[in-house]
């Protein structure tokens, strides 16, 4: 044990972290033909928050997999590119991530990559009937107390005004042409029909084991069903009414243009989006003859990117569909001016990803949806954050992709159905449901020791290969989940250094690290810097916030001190808890809950264990290229962020 | 010998509080972000994306051939795939075709067996283009 604290301690002493920042490696293999690539373990180092004990996680290319737990209870492979989940676990979480490299042959390789791909393909294919469930439910609900209308994505971007648009006119001339005067007129009606004999059968999951190892076989919601028809139904109705876009639905990206930006289209950016809407124009001919079941939704997008594209034209300015999802974070306006510096770098930020993807977008031969999507996107958020910082308003956030899908209701009024007679179909699709989410739960479930991120991982490479044979000889050594406390991450972490094929490791130390051990190079008077940066009073690097909890001095870089500074943390905090006790009566305990916390993780570093690091919800280190191009308002926000 | 070990290490977890990360985007709602992937937004994305795109529809292709289904649940569930990458018109991108045809080839299936699946079938009757790119996939 006391070679363990040794080695704990022995890792973070400040002279081996300077050593670190020159990334640190160690080829103990050598190369080998043989195992021409490598898949990389890393182990995440503690801090307070989620994951004290450490977390785990698998790269593989760009692309990095670990488990996390969700509020659901569920616990998930989660896939991050890499560029974001060092900003995420490095940057802002502030955590040392230990990096093994672990050799394999390029067959190896893909059978490890497709093990992992194919076990959250299957995860999400469930997940996604397990909503399927809950959508059925609610709308049996909903259809019991006599709500006959359901909220679709899409239908939210169009005006209720009755007044036509233009564009819209030009798409219904067009498909007019293409299949006959009343092919919009009788589509309408047939779907109408083909809703009223949809029938109200529950959803029956099926009897078979739920296993994290097989793709579910399909099932039937009528919430499904019900909102492909209503989607199709919708977008045929869009292009008969020429309905407009609604404006708040739209960015006028020009309209927020900077002195030096472009404020117009220019000759290439008019040509290659006058192709596009003539690509437009052609789907949305051909979407309603498609086979496809759900054309519903595509069709609809297309008809609004379509007046979107059509007006950035007409009046030679960018405008684009507002993207963000309907249950998008909203960040107050109180708390975006908390830091006004922050928000500031965060509207430059995204005001110069939006001109890079404009840029690059516009240098392609044609534009396809992938990348006018990223315009989107991209033009979005910076509209987004613009206005918060020019209006002085609140924000929306999102992480993630975003694609414009604000729902809108439509009415299900047109089914002649008696909806009382429903309640015994909706307790049976209410029994489904639980019945699915407790399998799931037992598929996906989460456990301190037996079942958590380090287990799971090395789990799933394992289940990679048909024998314990094989593991080892793709990876050098086998352990099975769990023995010799490899359910530990930092365990694991040695477990698999020695046992494992390992071809070096890395260390790359936390965002405070790498700051404080530049300052080490670069100002003369190194005493200074140390006595500047080894607490939160003076650190430069670091401002308290409020999830840190309250403490004075960083332990994380030194050993022999540890203990000391320890000691003066936990009294910080105890007095931190004195006082909270006298405040009680004004802040409901907060601060003494605060000191109280402060002491918890306190306590640890007596013993030379150190869990605290404090974190942040905003860096910007422009010496990094891999986090550079990063979208970071989403992240920034999270602790701010409602409901 | 088994228990003390248990004990031990609860007690050394116990210590470090909790083990695993929560959800860092869906730390605040039930449901995690319909993404792929949380996305590094940057103007090299668009390669990158049709990449990783390409990749799920493969691994779907190879995972749907197992399962036999009906050219209209693939074709559900291949919506819902592609959505997941902000592609809604699947049908009018090429790469769709292209990874289809290369996650059949790393399933192992013979080419008689490709012309022979439900969805392949229903793409030969209505457009021989969208043929020819899932069997250049297929061949690449």
């Amino acid at each position: 044990m006391i070679s363990f604290l040794y080695h704990c301690a022995h890792r973070l002493s400040v002279p081996i972290m300077l050593f670190l920042c020159l990334l640190m490696a160690t080829d103990a293999s050598g190369g080998s033909n043989r195992f021409p690539q490598s898949i990389q373990f890393i182990y995440i180092d503690s801090n307070i928050g989620n994951s004290s004990g450490g977390h785990t996680a698998l790269r593989l290319g760009d692309m990095v997999y670990h488990f996390q737990v969700f509020p659901d209870g569920f616990f998930r492979i989660v896939r991050d590119r890499w560029s974001y989940f060092r900003y995420i676990y490095n940057d802002l979480e502030n955590r040392t991530l230990n990096v093994a490299h672990i050799s394999v042959s390029a067959k190896n390789f893909g059978l490890i990559q497709h093990h992992l791909n194919r076990y959250y393909l299957i995860q999400e294919a469930h997940m996604e009937r397990l909503e399927a469930l809950q959508a059925d439910e609610k709308l049996l609900s909903d259809l019991v107390l006599c709500k006959n209308d359901i909220m679709v994505k899409g239908v939210g971007l169009f005006s209720q005004e009755t007044e036509q648009s233009s564009s819209v006119q030009t798409l219904r001339s067009a498909v007019v042409l293409a299949h006959g005067k009343d092919f919009l007129k009788n589509g309408i009606q047939n779907l109408d029909q083909e809703l009223a004999n949809i029938p109200i059968d529950v959803t029956v999951p099926g009897t078979s084991k739920i296993s994290n190892t097989a793709y579910p076989p399909t099932m039937v919601s009528i919430f499904n069903q019900y909102q492909r028809n209503r989607l199709k139904r919708a977008a045929l109705s869009m292009i008969q009414e020429a309905r407009p876009l609604r404006n708040d639905g739209l960015r006028d990206i020009s309209a927020i243009a900077q002195p030096g930006d472009p404020s117009k289209l220019n000759v290439n950016e008019q040509m290659l989006l006058k192709v596009y809407a003539r690509g437009l124009m052609a789907t949305v001919v051909r979407l309603p003859v498609s086979k496809r079941p759900d054309w519903g939704y595509p069709l609809l997008l297309a008809v609004a990117r379509y007046q979107a594209v059509r007006r950035s034209l007409d009046e030679n300015r960018m405008v684009l569909l507002d993207a963000f999802p309907a249950d998008a974070q909203i960040v107050l306006e109180r708390n975006l001016r908390e830091d006004p510096v922050v928000m500031a770098e965060l509207v430059d930020r995204s005001r110069r990803t939006y001109l890079d993807i404009r840029r690059e977008s516009f240098t392609k031969s044609a534009l396809d949806e992938r990348n006018y999507n990223l315009l989107e996107e991209s033009g979005g958020r910076y509209a987004e954050l613009e206005k918060g910082q020019r209006m002085r308003a609140s924000v929306r956030v999102a992480h993630g992709r975003l694609i414009p899908s604000k729902p809108g209701p439509v009415s299900l009024a047109v089914k002649p159905v008696c909806w009382t007679n429903i309640t015994p179909r909706l307790a049976y699709v209410r029994l489904a449901r639980k019945t699915y989410q407790q399998q799931l739960k037992t598929c996906y479930p989460y456990d301190l020791i037996n079942r958590n991120c380090a287990t799971e991982l090395l789990r799933i490479i394992n289940d990679s290969f048909e024998s314990m044979e094989e593991v080892k000889h793709a990876l050098g050594g086998y352990i099975r989940p769990g023995e010799f406390f490899s359910h530990i991450p930092f365990r694991l972490y040695g477990l698999i250094s020695r046992r494992f094929r390992i071809k070096q490791t890395e260390v790359l130390p936390s965002y405070r690290k790498r700051m404080v051990a530049r300052m080490y190079t670069t100002e003369t008077n190194a005493t200074a810097v140390y006595l500047r940066e080894f607490n939160t009073l003076s650190s430069s690097v670091y401002k308290p916030l409020p999830g840190d909890s309250p403490f004075l001095f960083f332990t994380d870089d030194v050993v022999w001190p540890r203990p000391l500074y320890g000691a003066v943390n936990t009294v910080y905090t105890g007095l931190f808890s004195a006082l909270g006790l006298l405040t009680l009566p004004m802040d409901q305990g907060a601060l003494a809950q605060k000191g109280l916390r402060g002491m918890l993780f306190s306590f640890p570093e007596l013993f030379f264990f150190n869990i605290r690091k404090g974190s942040f919800n905003y860096v910007s280190d422009r010496d990094d290229p891999q986090t550079n191009a990063l979208e970071r308002s989403a992240p920034a926000f999270n602790r701010y962020v409602s409901p | 010998m088994k228990t003390i070990i248990k004990l031990t290490s609860l007690f050394v977890i116990i210590i470090f509080l909790s083990g695993c990360s929560l959800s860092y985007s869906s730390g605040k709602s039930n449901e995690s972000s319909k993404s792929s992937s949380n996305s590094s937004l940057s103007s090299s994305d668009n390669y990158v994306a049709k990449r990783e795109y390409m990749y799920d529809i493969s691994e779907y292709a190879a995972t749907a051939f197992v399962l036999n289904l009906s050219d209209e649940d693939y074709m559900i569930e291949l919506s819902t795939l592609a959505e997941r990458h902000c592609i809604t018109d699947w049908e009018g991108d090429e790469s769709t075709y292209l990874a289809i045809g290369m996650g059949l080839r790393q399933a192992g299936v013979s080419k008689a067996q490709v012309l022979e699946t439900n969805f392949v079938k229903h793409v030969s009757k209505t457009d021989q283009n969208k043929l020819k790119l899932i069997l250049a996939g297929y061949h690449s």
